[in-house]
């Protein structure tokens, strides 16, 4: 057994938590739409301190990957990486879909994650099926997902709104810190841990300048 | 102390001594990744600086030639900048800072051009330095650590970009200011070329020390639109003339600025300083150095691996801070905007 250290910042939180080798939890979670990389630092140092640690005790981490918003994946994975490369521990990445799906009781349950824009980043769980991570419009949305299927996730109040679905729904605003730490010792020990690399789910936006350009002959 | 830098398109770390000795200085460009685009884009240079920075990291402490418990402390910059990256660099050395339990600094990238001519020569203050760079024109006479007095900044564009968007017009590889350099190095009769474009010269006669390229960017693409045929092509003669001609009208906006700047300083400077991309242009650092002479003062520039952006003049600023007395906490923002003169404490006279 090791001390795990677990970092989300995927969603709008500064999400962490230790769970020590004798199984103990050590927890703190902030919400906020911006300011994380300020606050998260100094959350681990406290949770850290208060499971009686100090940080070269943490004998692995894990991290949420994405999909969630760009910024505040890269403050947690930038975080996460550079602990692991210091300290020389395994860090895992772990899917926010599936960090949240742990926290749903039953299957289907379809996790909807806010992009900040008009789509929805969206899996389906069921217990037949592994379905893929993907992005979705609103009119798209309302056409694939079923009355049956539970749904669950910090986008799930808008996706209400905007297609009229009347799913039976589970608000979770992110992941609980004891799942992504359960999934990733059960990644890790299974040899099939991701890497903590970003899933980001859709590219960067870009624009190509349309200014003619003169070339030199 | 281990400094790194994420603000624009270079993910790039350091190891510098208290006694100004650089043991390493990676620079990892993204100049490709940006390429197709004409220009950096912010969302791939954040994506770009995640994958690299520990790379970067690793590979400074080796060629330094340190382990991490021989770091005394650890620098990142907080900003100026494109924030996503910003957030990349900030994150990696607090995370580094906190497991080693060493003294943390959020670094005015700024601040690390300015204070980067006392790495290189060991200049003394006050010195009146120009700061110029794809971002960046302006005047600050440098009074001690912590403490720039704005003298001139630029009211549109920065000298470097006039010279990267001219470069592209061109369809020079970015970034342009080099290559339009070389362009311009053809240039057999610099006096016909000035005379033949007639570009003009901004703020001339205007009082005060500030820059202006907007009217100069715009001139030069006016005149290269009426030199290029139907099919998009113009000579390379043609070409050379005008990058030539734009090269000198920069180098003499820059001088003619600095010297006013000079004249109406406070105190008298003990040097005349350039930093920043620019200031490794051979045309700006002759004016300059013609400047200086003029006034009596010393020039220097430091080393174009410490013109671009780099580790080491982080690690510097940091080491300049920390000797007198400063750390940050952990929870040090990243700052899109951090003009270097707001801190400023008046000295008593």
């Amino acid at each position: 057994m090791t001390h795990w250290l677990a970092i989300d910042t995927a969603m709008n939180a500064c999400n962490v938590g230790v769970r020590t080798s004798d199984g103990q939890l050590f927890q703190s979670i902030a919400y906020m739409d911006r300011g994380q990389s300020e606050q998260l630092m100094p959350m681990v140092q406290d949770v850290v301190r208060q499971a009686g640690l100090a940080l070269p005790d943490i004998g692995a981490y894990a991290v949420t990957v994405g999909p969630g918003t760009f910024t505040g994946l890269r403050v947690g994975l930038a975080t996460v990486r550079a602990l692991s490369q210091v300290s020389s521990k395994p860090a895992i990445g772990v899917s926010t879909f599936d960090a949240l799906a742990a926290a749903v009781p039953e299957r289907p349950a379809c996790i909807l994650i806010e992009t900040k824009r008009s789509d929805y980043y969206v899996r389906l769980f069921e217990n037949a099926h592994l379905h893929e991570g993907m992005c979705m419009s609103p009119d798209d949305l309302r056409k694939y997902i079923q009355l049956h299927w539970i749904l669950a996730g910090d986008a799930v109040a808008r996706a209400l709104d905007e297609t009229g679905l009347t799913n039976k729904t589970l608000g979770l605003t992110a992941p609980k810190i004891n799942d992504i730490i359960t999934l990733a010792s059960a990644d890790w020990q299974s040899g099939k841990a991701l890497p903590p690399d970003p899933m980001y789910l859709r590219g960067a936006d870009v624009s190509i300048s349309k200014r003619k350009l003169a070339k030199i002959v | 102390m281990l400094g790194i830098e994420t603000s624009c398109d270079e993910t790039a770390a350091s190891v510098v001594t208290d006694d100004a000795r650089i043991l390493s200085n990676v620079i990892y460009s993204q100049l490709v990744q940006h390429a197709p685009h004409g220009g950096v884009v912010p969302e791939i240079a954040a994506r770009a600086h995640l994958e690299s920075v520990g790379r970067v990291v690793d590979e400074a402490l080796k060629q330094a030639g340190v382990t991490w418990s021989d770091l005394s402390a650890v620098s990142a910059t907080a900003g100026p900048g494109l924030i996503g990256g910003v957030m990349v660099g900030l994150m990696t050395g607090k995370a580094i800072a906190a497991h080693l339990d060493k003294p943390f600094l959020g670094i005015n990238h700024l601040e690390g051009h300015a204070l980067s001519p006392r790495l290189s020569h060991g200049v003394e203050f006050p010195y009146m330095l120009l700061l110029v760079s794809g971002g960046h024109t302006q005047i600050l006479l440098v009074e001690d650590v912590g403490q720039y007095r704005l003298l001139g900044t630029t009211v549109d564009d920065a000298a470097g970009e006039c010279f990267d968007k001219t470069a592209k017009l061109l369809s020079l590889p970015q970034p342009g200011g080099p290559h339009l350099e070389k362009l311009a190095g053809k240039c057999t009769d610099l006096a016909s070329a000035i005379a033949r474009f007639d570009l003009p010269r901004p703020l001339l006669g205007k009082k005060g020390c500030d820059f202006s390229f907007s009217g100069l960017k715009t001139a030069v693409r006016e005149k290269l639109e009426a030199l290029t045929t139907p099919d998009g092509t113009v000579k390379e003669s043609d070409a050379v003339d005008l990058a030539a001609a734009l090269q000198h009208a920069i180098a003499g906006h820059l001088s003619a600025r600095l010297k006013k700047a000079l004249e109406s300083a406070p105190q008298k400077p003990k040097a005349l300083v350039a930093a920043g991309g620019v200031a490794a242009n051979g045309a700006v650092r002759a004016a300059l150095e013609k400047l200086a002479s003029e006034a009596g003062l010393p020039f220097m520039a430091p080393p174009s691996s410490l013109c671009t952006d780099n580790g080491a003049m982080i690690a510097w600023a940091g080491i300049e801070h920390f000797r007198r007395g400063r750390t940050d906490g952990m929870d040090v923002a990243a700052r899109p905007r951090w003009p270097l003169d707001e801190n400023r404490v008046k000295l008593s006279t």
